[in-house]
């Protein structure tokens, strides 16, 4: 997590930093281009600023030729105007007659029409008010002009009444060159504009006059705009300097001049002299004219930390696909792991995924069983109701049903019972799509209920088979003895000594019992002590054996404490076995041998218990069995082959398959 | 065929001596003669083979075999026969089918009247259809 995190990090602190570097050389390359963008219209600007002055100057020229060469008739000068000012941004063209003081009445003659006719040469008093001009050295009286506005022209006027125009007049004719006016509000446009002015001579080489052109600053700007694109562009004139100051700096296009103070910080001013002055063209770049447009920065700003975000999303998305690949493979460990059988099915009862236990108790050779119906899984000797059942399973399942059952099935001949479960997974929309089934072997379980049923089939089979001999036991006790009490106490014993040999038996499970335990377990009901011998190898008796044996001890013991060596102090009784290998298979060999009774008498009539002993024996465990009534004491040989008192595993109730062969 | 006072040739298969006397003595006590009592499957199987008996009663295990074969042999040759047993009748069916069982502790009262029955040819070999299971 820690690792992750600081992955996450880095990544985006390069992320950033790449986006704000990007950021940074895009927004000066941008700046840049602006610039020399900007750069390249002011400079186109002014260039056609130049262009449309030159032309003017060149009109201004014509005219002072014109006058320079002979007398001209208003007429002849407005044909000759009108075809300068066709093209040019000029607004009018003029000649001013220079006229000394001593000169005026003689050209006022001229004027033959009012309101000259009457006020000679005139000024303006006031806006629309001519006024006799008052005498001065020299005037500069307009003797022929053409406005573009095609306004009547105020011949007869002096110019030099009117503000910024003097100086300009008199420069050009002090220095013989062309000289521009200040900036002054022209009469015939009320615009903002200058005057451009040349001296004109007459062929003695003396001023005869001023030749003179306007222009207003908004027709340059005009022609500026339309040569370079920019929209805000201003042009302006700085104050006249000297000639000698000029000359030096008098170039095409100057360097860049200071920006005027008004002007915003993109904007570019070019200066360039003209005439007698400098005049500045700046620049303001519209908006629109850069390829960056300011959100182009937020674009790529917001481009460079959506990438960034794209990036440490997929990091997280790789290290979630890892985790999931990582929690994949532990489920399946897991899965693979459980000792439960698991498969996950399709509603329809498709296997979709088995794990390894499932795999290795019904996978087939090749497969594994994914894609096949679950309820082939048992087909191997499945029978037909089985696959029903199943089927049956998976559909109630589907439904949404907890299906659990136990199940039969043939694994490879074997015989297994599998506890079934199969369960629908709830999915988001609550309807089952997939189905868990998980079994787990109950084999063994059902093998210990069925070993247990057994057991409890034997039990009640062996209870009421002893019932059947206390019954035989009581019917033949009750002929031999003619007397209750002894009926009973003999009945007793008997029943006792049964008792107690079930009783050995059932502590051994009913697997069988050791042949000295049932021994002495009767013997000692009939001493205290040493009266008795036992003595012999040991050796598993089986519980048919077992009761016989036991009987058989009881049946002897009873009679030698009634009539034999136990009937009296000093008797003793020896037990004793071996096993002999001398004939034609194993026996056990007992030898009951009574000594220090008194004297044995032959019994004219056997009884109930030596009859027992024999035949029973005989009978039961295909042994021989013999009471022997010796003077000196009774001796009882048993004799049985090992074959049939060795312990059986179970009781058989079905036949053997050789039995059914047979 | 038999008639009341015809004496039965009774096949007595009991592997527990005190209770094969025991059924032999009812039988006898009865007025019929016993065939045996014989203790082992292969025993009375040779027995029966050799001497047909008029009935059997046969115990279900004998020294841990089944009986069944016995049964069967029994069936084969048209014997009517009882399996005298102290195991339940539902575990003899699987083995057994449909005989008549007789419940350990047989009681002397009811063998005589089995004998009764069979000697008056009354006896059902099978056991009736609603104790089957």
């Amino acid at each position: 997590m820690t690792r992750q995190r600081l992955q996450a990090t880095i990544v985006l602190l390069i992320g950033v930093g790449l986006t704000v570097v990007a950021g940074w050389f895009v927004d000066g390359y941008a700046r840049r281009i602006r610039e020399d963008q900007v750069g390249l219209q002011a400079e186109n600007a002014t260039y056609a600023v130049k262009v449309a002055l030159d032309r003017v100057a060149i009109a201004v020229q014509a005219v002072r030729a014109l006058y320079a060469s002979d007398a001209v008739t208003p007429e002849q000068f407005n044909r000759f105007a009108g075809t300068l000012t066709e093209s040019e941004s000029i607004r009018s063209l003029s000649f001013y007659r220079r006229v000394p003081l001593e000169n005026r009445a003689q050209y006022e003659q001229r004027f033959d029409a009012e309101p000259q006719r009457t006020l000679g040469i005139w000024q303006y008093e006031g806006p629309d008010k001519p006024v006799r001009a008052p005498d001065r050295p020299v005037f500069y009286v307009v003797e022929a002009s053409y406005l573009l506005s095609g306004r009547p022209p105020a011949i007869g006027l002096d110019v030099t009444s009117l503000p910024g125009r003097t100086g300009a007049i008199e420069r050009a004719i002090s220095e013989h060159g062309l000289t521009v006016s200040d900036p002054t509000r022209l009469l015939d446009t009320s615009e903002d504009g200058v005057l451009l002015y040349v001296p004109v001579h007459d062929r003695a080489g003396q001023v005869i006059g001023v030749a003179a052109a306007s222009v207003t600053f908004s027709e340059l700007g005009l022609v500026a705009r339309h040569a370079s694109g920019v929209r805000d562009i201003s042009i302006s004139v700085m104050p006249a300097v000297p000639s000698q100051a000029r000359a030096s700096a008098d170039s095409e296009v100057a360097a860049t001049a200071p920006p005027a103070e008004t002007s915003p910080p993109e904007a570019d001013t070019r200066s360039f002299t003209f005439g007698d002055r400098t005049w500045l063209v700046t620049a303001v770049p519209s908006p629109t004219t850069s390829p960056f447009a300011p959100w182009t920065l937020l674009l790529i700003v917001g481009a460079g930390l959506a990438a960034t975000a794209a990036i440490l999303a997929y990091l997280a998305g790789l290290e979630k696909a890892k985790e999931l690949t990582v929690a994949r493979g532990r489920l399946r460990s897991m899965l693979d792991g459980l000792g439960p059988l698991a498969w996950l099915l399709e509603a329809d009862g498709t296997i979709i995924n088995a794990n390894r236990a499932a795999i290795g108790a019904f996978g087939r050779a090749r497969d594994n069983g994914v894609g096949k119906p679950f309820w082939d899984l048992s087909l191997n000797g499945g029978s037909a109701d089985q696959i029903d059942r199943l089927r049956q399973a998976v559909t109630a399942a589907a439904a949404g049903d907890d299906v659990r059952f136990d199940l039969e099935v043939d694994r490879e001949g074997e015989r297994k019972v599998i506890d079934l479960w199969i369960r629908p997974l709830a999915s988001m929309s609550g309807e089952p799509s997939l189905l868990v089934a998980s079994a787990v072997d109950v084999t063994d379980r059902y093998e210990g209920e069925e070993t247990q049923r057994l057991l409890m089939r034997e039990l009640d089979h062996r209870m009421k088979n002893t019932l059947q001999v206390i019954q035989a036991i009581i019917r033949r006790t009750a002929r031999a003895h003619s007397t209750v009490p002894n009926f009973e106490q003999s009945l007793i014993g008997r029943v006792n000594a049964m008792s107690r040999a079930h009783e050995l038996l059932a502590q051994e499970r009913w697997l069988g019992a050791d042949i000295r335990t049932v021994v002495l377990q009767e013997t000692e009901t009939f001493s205290a002590g040493a009266a008795i011998t036992v003595e012999g190898p040991n050796l598993r008796l089986n519980p048919k054996a077992a009761l016989s044996v036991a009987l058989a001890m009881h049946e002897l013991g009873t009679n030698a404490s009634k009539y034999g060596a136990l009937s009296q102090p000093g008797g003793s009784v020896s037990v004793a076995w071996t096993i002999e290998r001398d004939g034609k298979e194993p026996r056990l060999v007992l030898r009951w041998k009574e000594a220090g009774g008194p004297p044995v008498e032959q019994p004219t009539e056997r009884g109930f218990g030596s009859m027992l002993i024999e035949r029973s024996i005989a009978y039961e465990l295909e042994g021989e069995a013999v009471v022997d009534y010796r003077p000196d004491g009774v001796v009882c040989t048993i004799s049985i082959p090992l074959r049939t008192i060795r312990p059986f595993v179970a009781p058989q109730l079905e036949p053997t398959q050789a039995e059914i062969a047979a | 065929m038999n008639t009341t006072s015809t004496p039965l040739r009774v096949l007595v298969v009991e592997d527990e001596f005190i209770i094969a006397d025991e059924i032999a003595s009812i039988v006898e006590a009865a007025g019929h003669s016993v065939i045996g009592p014989i203790a082992s499957v292969s025993e009375a199987t040779a027995a029966v083979a050799g001497d047909r008996p008029d009935f059997a009663i046969i115990d279900a295990s004998l020294r841990g075999q089944s009986s069944a074969p016995l049964a069967s042999q029994l069936r084969e040759m048209n014997v009517p026969f009882c399996v005298c047993t102290g195991y339940r009748v539902e575990d003899l069916r699987p083995t057994f089918g449909d005989a008549r069982v007789v419940a350990k502790p047989v009681r002397a009262s009811s063998i005589v009247a089995i004998l009764g029955a069979v000697q008056r040819n009354e006896w059902q070999q099978h056991s009736r259809a609603d104790r089957q299971m």
